[in-house]
């Protein structure tokens, strides 16, 4: 009969005799006087130290780097680098700096100086700007800070690779007894006559572990592991980190992005010069590059558009007379489509080019990134028809001449028409609504050219405004004239491309895809490591499992092979 | 097959009535007996919620012709969020028979419910989607983010009833009858853990569709930028527990300090950046906060930890303590 002492909190038939050796042992373990008046128990031969060292280097847990107090300055920097509470700071320190980018508006994103005098007041907006705060993604200190979490991701996964690969070639050290029982959460102890360490290293080898055996004198440590996956997925990611930032440091330096408009018909050529627009770090790295130049041709340019089925929920809020409010938001952008035909070096390509789909001509995309769409208006006076273009933000009055003229609140005259004021709605992105028509996802025609416009003037016509099309006038008032107004059919469109070159992206999602990879296998592969100290008669175990499953996973397994009789 | 607020209200409902049954659940001795009727009723909720869901993509399937995730503006957002906790929860429940924990994890729901029936409901019909949005991109870059941030509710959840029990004793005989603090420790753990992955994915989902979309894969946009400070403070809480051994109470603070990031990533960013004109141009976060969503906001952010930090009396002296501490095998002193 096979018979196991043991530390764990394990259900078992002889649970309270294991409770006492394990308390025992573990007082042993914990009072050097104790354990050497121990005769029975043999002490190992190598310092302890070393056993701890096993122990510490085998585990990818609880590593701690440490420091020598006579060490120099960079000695010091590697130990921070290397060190785990470091990283952590660093993270929290670059989290805070991130999070003041988040709370005030940044210049690369479009704020101006006006925005933030307006917002903030000269003195808080110098103070701001002095700091850095205002485009801080881009100052000495963020950048610092992200360079030092760079490079002890470097150090900690060299670190972290050394450590494995020790494991992974000689991860069997001698395993006294006392390196059992100065484990704090316990071991188990088999008496176990029978099994001979040839059987037991089999058994081990069957149950799919990888062994390593250290023969004695009438004993032999044995190390055994499963699932060494875990070990190295933990090294993929650490090192993913480093490959992402790689990714990131190639597209800064030797990638580009901008904008280029394109009219519709019309062909741009777009040339980049590196050396212009690079800092003296990039120009110095990218000195060998030509520029590069692309010819882009804008076959056809439409925005399409489509209408809700259903009343949306801004019509709640609009006043119910006001039916050229409603059925100007009744139509939004359903797609914006370019018909873009690229060139670079011989190199053609043609493209149906929509929001998430973008062209790609000479390891280059250009994507839909924004447009301009202009309209007109006729103005009919006295029968006399003259055509004027529109732009958003902007009053206009019929003069006394018959002219359509800009005006602004000085400019206005009473003996011109009413004023029509052409909004901004929609954050100014379509003023005019002009492209082919869908409803419910099929194309049912086409849309406007429509035109919204606040009538502001001398007359009361029970609404602020009008929408108007080229197929209806809408008259205005001037005394002695017949004043007509009505959209032309003329739009003018302008698409606006952004094209970003990054040869550094497909190495960053790269890094990035081994980044969750290892993380899944980190966190779900259950690593198990089991220590063992074979002697004729009884057999010593202590397992740990990192990864989300059972503790016990290796006792249990020793437990088959150990207790099968 | 179209929407109706009635089917939120349903659900709003009988979430409210499964709380108190958990409630009375983990208060009463013989009130275990009621749980299984709570999560019956949980089952009710989501099954409204879900009918809301199938009709919602219905309805855009008709005005689009093509697939989108309903998760496009706030109100959308909020409600598939409660319902991926739900359903989370209710999986964590059959997985794990353990149904103590209800009355903690649909105390969030609930206030996300009544933020969408009391302040939100104006904003429940379908909206004007930008080109951008109808991409698949949507479904797998939103539902990995979202199961994420699901996950990491309950894990709070369980983390917040450890810190109350802790720090301040206040607990329930239901939950510390079967339930040892180890053990509750380690669930939290679980959960945060079965999420941290998903939040990696999500966020580099989430790259590649901005890649496609706009042009580049990282803008330091105020949600991308939170979502990665989220992130910064998960990879630091998982390698304290994995790495440092940091365990019970405060892994347990930990957890509720990263679940501040998931909440201001979430809907802070919307109520706080916007609202400071650092506005973000993803979908649904448009709209400033008003003074009581704010409030309640900040209440979410802050309530937890100070219950975590204020003095108090504390159940076990944690640092000492060896269960709740690292556990390093070995240490140099132990030795001889």
């Amino acid at each position: 009969m096979h018979q196991a002492h043991n530390t764990l909190p394990l259900s078992h038939p002889q649970k309270e005799s294991i409770l006492k050796v394990g308390k025992e042992k573990k007082f042993q373990g914990e009072n050097p006087e104790a354990t050497s008046a121990s005769a029975h128990i043999p002490i190992g031969k190598l310092p302890l130290q070393a056993e701890e060292k096993v122990l510490t280097e085998s585990q990818e847990v609880y590593y701690e780097p440490t420091l020598r107090e006579e060490a120099g300055l960079w000695e010091l920097i590697v130990y921070l680098l290397n060190s785990l509470p470091t990283a952590v700071v660093a993270l929290m320190i670059l989290a805070f700096f991130a999070i003041i980018g988040t709370l005030i508006p940044q210049e690369p994103m479009g704020a101006e100086t006006a925005d933030y005098i307006s917002k903030y007041g000269p003195l808080k907006f110098k103070i701001m700007k002095s700091l850095g705060f205002t485009n801080i993604y881009n100052t000495v200190y963020f950048n610092l800070v992200f360079l030092w979490i760079a490079i002890s991701s470097v150090v900690c996964s060299i670190t972290r690779l050394r450590r494995t690969l020790s494991l992974w070639y000689r991860p069997v050290y001698r395993f006294t007894e006392i390196f059992f029982s100065s484990q704090k959460e316990g071991y188990k102890h088999y008496d176990n006559k029978d099994i001979t360490l040839e059987e037991l290293v089999g058994s081990l080898k069957r149950a799919g572990l990888r062994v390593f055996v250290r023969n004695e004198e009438e004993s032999a440590s044995i190390y055994a592991d499963k699932c060494f996956l875990r070990k190295w997925s933990a090294v993929v990611f650490h090192f993913s980190i480093i490959v992402i930032f790689i990714g990131g440091i190639i597209g800064k330096i030797w990638g580009f992005e901008g904008s280029v408009p394109v009219p519709e018909g019309e062909t741009r050529t777009l040339t980049v010069n590196l050396k212009q627009i690079k800092n003296p770090i990039g120009r110095a790295l990218t000195s060998y590059i030509k520029p590069y130049v692309f010819k882009l041709t804008l076959k056809d340019f439409r925005i399409e558009y489509d209408q809700h089925i259903k009343d949306p929920d801004l019509f709640k809020d609009l006043p119910v007379n006001e039916t050229a409010l409603r059925e100007y938001y009744k139509y939004y952008v359903r797609d914006y489509v370019s018909e873009l035909i690229g060139e670079y070096k011989g190199e053609r390509r043609e493209k149906r080019v929509l929001v998430n789909h973008p062209l790609g001509v000479g390891r280059t995309l250009f994507y839909q990134a924004s447009f301009a769409q202009t309209g007109y208006i006729t103005v009919s006076f006295d029968g006399r028809e003259e055509t004027y273009p529109v732009t958003p933000n902007t009053a206009y009055q019929v003069k006394p001449d018959g002219k359509l003229r800009e005006v602004t609140s000085g400019t206005a005259t009473p003996l011109g028409s009413e004023i029509l004021f052409h909004p901004e709605p929609q954050g100014g992105v379509f003023p005019v609504k002009a492209g082919p028509l869908f409803k419910a996802g099929e194309p049912v025609g086409y849309l406007g050219p429509i035109g919204l416009f606040e009538v502001v003037g001398k007359t009361d016509r029970g609404q602020r405004f009008v929408l108007l099309n080229p197929k209806e006038w809408f008259e205005l008032t001037l005394p002695g004239h017949t004043v007509k107004v009505k959209m032309a059919d003329k739009v003018d469109d302008v698409s606006i491309f952004q094209y970003k070159h990054d040869p550094g992206t497909a190495i960053l999602f790269t890094g990035w895809i081994g980044l969750i990879l290892g993380v899944l296998i980190t966190l779900y592969i259950p690593f198990v490591q089991v220590y063992l100290r074979w002697q004729r008669g009884k057999v010593l175990c202590y397992s740990t499992v990192q990864g989300a499953a059972d503790k016990t996973l290796g006792y249990q397994l020793i437990d088959k092979i150990l207790l099968k009789g | 097959m179209q929407t109706s607020f009635v089917y939120i209200l349903i659900a709003y409902f009988t979430y409210l009535c499964a709380f108190f049954l958990y409630l009375y659940g983990i208060t009463f001795k013989r009130g275990s007996a009621v749980l299984p009727f709570a999560s019956v009723f949980l089952g009710i909720g989501l099954l409204s919620q879900l009918y809301w869901l199938i009709a919602r993509t219905y309805e855009y399937w008709q005005q689009h012709k093509g697939f989108l995730l309903p998760a496009t503006s706030l109100f959308e957002a909020i409600h598939f969020l409660a319902f991926l906790i739900i359903l989370l929860y209710l999986i964590f429940e059959i997985v794990t028979k353990v149904r103590v924990f209800g009355a903690y994890v649909l105390a969030l729901v609930l206030i996300g419910f009544t933020y969408l029936v009391f302040f939100l409901s104006g904003e429940s019909g379908l909206r004007e989607l930008p080109p951008a949005l109808k991409s698949y991109w949507l479904v797998i870059h939103v539902s990995a983010m979202f199961i994420s941030y699901a996950s990491f509710t309950i894990s709070a959840a369980i983390a917040l009833y450890y810190v109350l029990k802790e720090k301040w004793n206040i607990g329930v005989k239901g939950i510390d009858s079967t339930f040892p603090p180890e053990r509750i420790d380690r669930l939290s753990y679980l959960i945060a853990s079965f999420g941290y992955p998903f939040l990696t994915a999500g966020i580099f989902l989430g790259a590649v569709w901005a890649n496609e979309a706009w042009g580049r894969y990282w803008g330091w946009d105020p949600k991308e930028t939170w979502a990665a400070i989220a992130w910064f403070i998960y990879t630091a809480y998982m390698h304290a527990r994995l790495a440092l051994g940091w365990k019970g109470f405060k892994a347990a603070v930990f957890n509720l300090v990263a679940y501040d990031g998931i909440i201001i990533t979430f809907i802070g960013v919307n109520l706080i950046s916007g609202s400071l004109g650092a506005e973000s141009i993803h979908a649904y976060a448009s709209g400033k906060g008003s003074l009581w969503t704010l409030a309640v906001m900040f209440l979410l952010l802050i309530v937890p930890l100070v219950i975590a930090f204020a003095p108090g009396k504390s159940r076990s002296s944690d640092a000492s303590s060896p269960q709740h501490t690292s556990t390093k095998p070995s240490s140099k002193g132990k030795h001889p």
